[in-house]
């Protein structure tokens, strides 16, 4: 049966609005595969995550179990890394304990003719009473400390000669 | 008057054909748009909580090998700590010490006493006065003893004077410390780090140290009925 189109042909719509039509509804079309294949995928890959979430949930909770069966280990380390710490602020403090070696390898300069009479000692200096009864000794000894390099500073307080005890030596040393 | 429709059916055919189409495209971009936003969003929490798990089982796996590493390294060591820097004071096992190794060293101990003790943040000190008579060496070769120590000490002043021709009298003060236990361990989840060298170093010093052989005290003996002598 033949179509009758009544519309006066001034009143009809142009021609190519229909393609513009048709081509709007292919676009939406489009959309629609677009949107129903991506919603497609993104449940996919959601119940893929939730699966994978639920995994590394359980092996956490493993893992969690086993660290905490480990409790006094952990204890034990952290109480040794307290215990290091504070032992390491102690052993960083300027004492005479750092310095022990250096007053003991002073007493290497001394030979028969020289001996200590007395000696003080803090964390940053020594102070030290020395006789000698050979003019060479005491020498060969003040040489010995100025070229040992091991103090900062050597200050000669006082020499003086007795002939009870020969010469007297007091001696100011900075350490290092 | 006009009918309620009349503007409804003033619209041209024109909009008519392409009114359709649009709105159908249009409701299925702003489907489309607000599906991806709302699922990516979704993806990418999902994403944030797969990676924060991921790193917690990382830090977990890692502080158990450090835990299972440790446990047998550290399980011997771990009492040479206490004694080293002990969590109350260590005066009394000091001058134990002192009083062990002068006498070993053949040195003559005299005015032993102890200060009072000071502290500063978390570590207290306390200094231990005494004199040492004997000869350079002895005192010398205490003095080196007293870094063998347990608990740790050190040397704060050393006065040394000529009592003899081979006789010194030596006044020496000691420094004691101790330290608070630590009242927390860290939480499961938080990273445990290993040992460093100079951790290690310091661990393989301390194991070293000689500890005080204190006298161990024996369980009570279970009590029995005492016997009447009048009977």
């Amino acid at each position: 049966m033949a179509k009758i189109d009544l519309l006066p042909k001034e009143l009809a719509p142009k021609k190519n609005l229909y393609k513009i039509a048709d081509i709007v509804t292919k676009i939406a079309y489009a959309l629609g595969g677009i949107l129903f294949i991506s919603i497609i995928v993104l449940v996919i890959i959601f119940i893929l995550n939730l699966g994978n979430i639920k995994n590394l949930k359980s092996e956490e909770k493993d893992s969690q179990e086993r660290v905490k069966s480990y409790e006094q280990t952990e204890q034990q380390i952290t109480l040794a890394k307290d215990r290091i710490a504070s032992i390491k602020e102690i052993w960083a403090m300027k004492n005479i304990t750092t310095s022990l070696t250096k007053i003991m390898d002073f007493f290497t300069f001394f030979d028969e003719n020289i001996s200590l009479k007395n000696l003080k000692a803090t964390s940053s200096n020594i102070e030290m009473s020395i006789d000698s009864v050979s003019a060479n000794s005491t020498t060969i000894f003040l040489g010995k400390i100025i070229s040992s390099k091991i103090f900062d500073s050597v200050i000669l307080k006082t020499f003086s000669f007795n002939p009870s005890y020969g010469f007297r030596i007091v001696l100011e040393l900075t350490l290092k | 008057m006009k009918n309620k429709y009349s503007q409804f059916k003033a619209v041209s055919p024109e909009i008519k054909i392409l009114l359709v189409p649009i709105v159908t495209f249009l409701g299925m971009a702003i489907l489309l748009i607000f599906s991806l936003r709302f699922g990516l969003t979704k993806i990418s929490s999902q994403g944030n909580e797969i990676k924060n798990l991921e790193k917690n089982i990382n830090i977990l796996k890692q502080k158990e090998q450090v835990l299972m590493k440790v446990k047998d390294a550290l399980a011997n060591d771990i009492m040479f700590f206490s004694a080293a820097l002990p969590d109350s004071n260590s005066v009394l096992p000091i001058i134990y010490q002192i009083k062990t190794f002068s006498f070993n060293s053949g040195l003559v101990i005299d005015n032993l006493k102890s200060a009072s003790e000071s502290k500063a943040k978390n570590l207290s000190k306390a200094d231990i006065n005494f004199d040492l008579i004997g000869n350079l060496a002895s005192i010398f070769s205490f003095l080196e003893t007293t870094q063998t120590f347990s608990p740790i000490v050190t040397i704060e002043s050393l006065e040394l004077s000529q009592q003899g021709a081979m006789l010194f009298n030596a006044k020496i003060t000691l420094r004691g410390y101790w330290s608070p236990l630590p009242k927390r361990i860290p939480s499961v989840g938080q990273q445990l780090k290993d040992f460093s060298d100079e951790e290690m170093d310091i661990i393989s010093k301390i194991s070293k140290l000689t500890v005080p052989a204190f006298v161990s005290i024996s369980p009570m003996q279970e009590q029995t009925e005492r016997e009447n002598p009048f009977e």
